[in-house]
């Protein structure tokens, strides 16, 4: 099955859900498609103004250009997903990858779409971490 | 074309040399490369997805993985180009990293035990109204 994860970069997600035999959605792949196309229209990420109006999709007019261009990558995720999990309190949400707006719209529209959804906070010892695991692990267990 | 970077674990005793030497021994046609946290290869997408099902098999919960959007080398990430300094991303990798012994421990234990977190209950409203009559009595 086709996991969204949250954050959509995340390293230990990804490997984690491909551990446990699913596939994951990871920004990567969206950016992949991006930056190795032929042609290069706005170095580096390759974000055009297409990409704004595809995030008009996901989010009103009103929403500021940043946060739809970045729906513009999320979104063609979230609309993959068949289940989500969604890891809140991540370290790396507070700073530059956090457009907390972003970030909101993008739990909201996974919420929006009903899939199986797993929520977690982020660990922080090593009782948490392995509490983190199992639930993770018998999540997409039960998904098959 | 696809590019997928494995972390090494920090308590691992495992290196990114040692890593390379079985990628090698695979003998697929791949482009590597060795950094600090571990390495980088690149090659044919089902090439490359089946390297990382190997890779994980033989050092199980040693080596992280995920994909990579930018090819090796590319001058739009690779510090060499850039001047320096850390490459975007890095600092999410970091952070991540700090969590990936206590991970690769739970991992290769095979320890899967959920714990019963207790929801934190709010105040009761008997003690909430007691405090405040308390307090605008005095």
């Amino acid at each position: 099955m086709k996991i969204f994860i949250y954050p959509p970069n995340s390293m230990i997600l990804q490997d984690l859900v491909e551990r446990f035999g699913h596939t994951p959605l990871a920004l990567a792949k969206e950016i992949d498609r991006r930056v190795n196309d032929p042609e290069l229209d706005s170095p580096p990420m390759n974000i055009t103004e297409i990409d704004v109006k595809v995030g008009l999709k996901y989010a009103a007019i009103e929403v500021p250009s940043g946060v739809r261009g970045r729906l513009a990558m999320f979104g063609p995720l979230i609309d993959e997903a068949e289940a989500a999990i969604i890891v809140n309190n991540f370290p790396s949400t507070f700073g530059c990858m956090a457009c907390a707006r972003t970030n909101e719209l993008t739990i909201y529209l996974i919420k929006q779409k009903r899939v199986p959804t797993l929520e977690l906070d982020y660990p922080t010892n090593e009782e948490e971490v392995e509490d983190f695991i199992a639930r993770i692990k018998n999540f997409l267990e039960d998904l098959k | 074309m696809k590019t997928r970077m494995f972390v090494i674990a920090d308590t691992s005793s495992l290196t990114p040399q040692t890593v390379i030497n079985y990628i090698v021994s695979l003998g697929k046609t791949l482009n590597i490369k060795d950094t600090c946290y571990g390495i980088m290869v690149e090659g044919d997408d089902d090439v490359v997805e089946n390297v990382t099902l190997k890779i994980r098999e033989k050092f199980d919960g040693d080596i992280f993985s995920k994909h990579r959007a930018y090819p090796i080398g590319d001058e739009r990430r690779c510090r060499a180009t850039r001047g320096g300094g850390a490459r975007p991303g890095y600092y999410f990798l970091l952070e991540e990293y700090k969590l990936f012994p206590a991970i690769s421990k739970v991992l290769k234990e095979g320890r899967f035990k959920t714990i019963d977190k207790k929801k934190k209950k709010p105040v009761d409203i008997d003690i909430l109204k007691k405090a405040i009559n308390e307090k605008v009595q005095k």
